[in-house]
């Protein structure tokens, strides 16, 4: 099965070959008549829907050297359009292929235009290719397909050669200048002997010559290297031929040989058509194809065809790479796990081994301790009434006309803490003792400012212990705010006046 | 692009398609188990940490045990920790009557309830419950009031907090016997009991 089909079509015959992993593996040779074309049909049905790729070495060719205003993207390709219609009307076997940009100010965009000028040629191989619906790749023109030479044979360094080489069409002359293609002439010398060989082509490279100056690409005195390509080991005297005749002129000849190790191909298959050489540069790099869209079309199905399959192929790589990845990473995952299982069993196993020798305990370690510092925290938290007696009775010592009645004692959270501890779920603030004192002055006999010197005396008392941090009298024997009623009678009755009570209210201070 | 282009392209868009869905499920369905092996993962390798860090701090764990064993058993006992002997609080009470030489108390105890300020003590592994108590005795003089909460405190029951208390002079008559009660105290407290999550562990 080959990779593709490859054809050397002239005007005479066609050169076929079939290209197989990056090499060309079959070369046969079929007459341009009814017989070929049959021939070739047999050929391509060895190699059903391999896509076939024809180069063209015939006269009927055109090469046109132009320079364009420089543009970009939709404005080139319709400028250029219009230029190739314009030069080659309804042919559309042509292209343009552009070279670089001038050296001037303007920067214009070199063009080089070419065209298949009689597409008839290959009319009758691209019928038996349309008739086994093989995909034809492209169409190209043999002097386009000779550009890769020069780096297989390492000319890149000259700024004018010529290539010379004798094909089964007639001499070739293909004129390079700085590594581009410039103009390409296919003489065709029928009937020469093999004695005037030599002089017949060293006339037609002289006459090339000529052309080049006459068309101003080079002059005379320039140095020309002349590269021949001696296929059928026949141009030998070539070179000393042209450096006879001409000045600065050079030579360089590769036989048979030379061309068979630069180009790597099999020596037999050059033996079966000098085309050969052509067939493996079109093999190994396509030039630029100068065939339609509507010839390529089914090129390019097989193309879409092959990518979609190569995307398919891509796809499915990718997803077993990834379903790779993931089933390493469960793989890996699942090891980690059963190894750290194995840790964790053996340092349990080492923990009891460890604890055997611990006392026998009724909860864990760290329970024990918690356990034990609540109970300290909250022993700690504790608080009895008996520091606010204490106070108490160390005011009531030295007042000795009050009288207690009861005392109220509180250890709480109070107003804005408590509610704060409520909501928080650590809690939050301090409790603090609080106190509410009910008393009375004894004895009384109607003097409210007397008792009311006492009262705040006790209450001053109250104040100056340390551990008091407010005192309130809350209450007393009589109301004497401005602001409400006041009634009463200041006879001196016992009975009427036997106590003049009063409330004091008493917070201490928060013990750190 | 024509229909009969379409027509020329579809075995390999099938194909396509077929090979995008297929590595889509598998690539999503390899991931899950992927994700799910890493779940399982995750708490193996905490429980290794854990494990790792209890056998690095046995030896800090003895400390403590020897430590703090004691006062742990001391509290069993005690009443503090375990679940609430309300016999043990009355034999308390009662205890504590005879020796402070009170004159009898009214006890009125409710039911059990969380500790109201346990969050502020980080329990942990403890469940903190309480029983409010309400205390109602005569007392001869003030002083019998410090001495009767000492007396109980010494008891086998548990903690207390006293809340509040009122302390109230009563009518006495002049010429009555000389040990009568001249103050009634009403006293408010916190029974405070702490129980175990694995009170049934005998071994750490």
């Amino acid at each position: 099965m080959a990779d593709k089909i490859l054809l050397c079509v002239s005007a005479n015959a066609a050169t076929a070959g079939r290209w197989h992993g990056g090499k060309l593996v079959a070369v046969q040779v079929f007459s341009n008549d009814q017989s070929g074309w049959s021939g070739f049909n047999g050929f391509l049905q060895g190699s059903p829907g391999t896509p076939v790729h024809i180069v063209v070495d015939v006269v009927e060719e055109d090469y046109r050297f132009e320079s364009l205003p420089h543009s970009m993207g939709r404005d080139r390709r319709e400028m250029v359009s219009r230029k190739l219609k314009q030069l080659y009307r309804n042919n559309p076997y042509c292209r343009a292929w552009l070279q670089g940009r001038d050296t001037d100010k303007r920067h214009d965009d070199r063009y080089l235009f070419a065209a298949l000028t009689n597409p008839d040629l290959i009319a009758g191989w691209l019928n038996v290719i349309e008739a086994q619906q093989a995909p034809l790749a492209g169409v190209y023109l043999l002097p386009m397909a000779s550009h890769n030479l020069l780096k297989k044979f390492d000319l890149g360094k000259t700024s004018s050669l010529l290539l010379v080489t004798q094909n089964s069409a007639g001499l070739r002359q293909t004129f390079f200048r700085d590594q581009r293609l410039r103009i390409s002439r296919l003489t065709q010398l029928e009937n020469i002997h093999d004695e005037s060989r030599i002089a017949e082509y060293a006339e037609e490279i002289s006459n090339t010559r000529l052309y080049l100056a006459a068309v101003k690409v080079m002059t005379l005195e320039e140095p020309l290297l002349v590269v021949i390509l001696d296929q059928s080991e026949t141009l030998a005297g070539l070179s000393r031929e042209l450096v006879k005749q001409q000045s600065n002129i050079l030579c360089q000849h590769f036989g048979r040989s030379e061309i068979v190790a630069k180009l790597g191909l099999a020596p037999e298959l050059l033996q079966v058509s000098p085309d050969v050489v052509y067939l493996q540069m079109l093999g190994e790099q396509q030039p630029i194809n100068i065939a339609p869209a509507e010839k390529t079309h089914i090129f390019w199905l097989y193309q879409a065809r092959r990518n979609i399959y190569a995307a398919s192929a891509g796809a499915a790589l990718l997803s077993a790479l990834w379903c790779g990845s993931n089933l390493y990473q469960q793989y890996d995952y699942k090891e980690q796990t059963s190894v750290a299982a194995r840790q964790t069993e053996q340092q349990q196993a080492q923990y009891l081994e460890v604890t055997k020798q611990f006392p026998a305990t009724p909860t864990s370690a760290e329970n024990l301790r918690n356990a034990v510092e609540i109970a300290q925290k909250i022993r700690k938290e504790g608080r009895t009434p008996e520091l606010m007696l204490n106070v108490i009775s160390h005011a009531l010592d030295a007042s000795p006309n009050v009288i207690l009645k009861s005392v109220s004692w509180k250890y709480s959270k109070e107003g804005r803490e408590a509610e704060l501890a409520r909501q928080s779920p650590q809690g939050v603030g301090a409790s603090k003792q609080t106190g509410l004192i009910e008393a009375e002055i004894r004895p009384f006999k109607g003097d409210y400012r007397a008792a009311m010197v006492s009262i705040n005396s006790f209450a001053e008392k109250l104040r100056q212990d340390e551990n008091v941090a407010a005192v309130n009298v809350i209450q007393l024997p009589l109301n004497i705010n401005p602001g409400t009623s006041l009634s009463g009678n200041t006879a001196d009755s016992r009975e009427q006046f036997s106590s003049a009570p009063f409330k004091v209210a008493l917070s201490l201070r928060q013990e750190p | 692009m024509s229909s009969s282009d379409l027509r020329a392209l579809r075995m390999p868009l099938v194909v396509l398609l077929i090979v995008l869905l297929a590595g889509g499920v598998l690539v999503f369905y390899t991931k899950l188990l992927a994700d799910a092996s890493s779940q399982q993962l995750k708490p193996q390798e905490n429980q290794l940490r854990e494990a790792r860090t209890r056998y690095q701090k046995s030896g800090d764990e003895k400390e403590i045990i020897t430590r703090y064993l004691g006062d742990y058993q001391r509290l069993q006992k005690q009443g503090f920790i375990g679940t609430e002997s309300r016999i043990n609080w009355l034999d308390g009470l009662r205890v504590a009557n005879q020796q402070a030489e009170l004159f009898g108390v009214e006890y009125q105890i409710g039911a059990q309830q969380p500790y109201a300020l346990a969050a502020e003590y980080n329990p942990g592994n403890f469940a903190i419950q309480q029983s409010l108590m309400k205390l109602n005795f005569p007392l001869l003089h003030e002083g019998d009031l410090m001495r009767f909460f000492s007396i109980l405190s010494t008891k086998v029951v548990g903690l207390f907090h006293l809340r509040q208390c009122k302390l109230e002079r009563l009518d006495s008559n002049p010429t009555t016997l000389r040990f009568q009660p001249n103050l009634r105290a009403e006293c408010e407290l916190t029974w405070i009991t702490m129980n175990p999550a694995d009170s049934t562990r005998s071994k750490p």
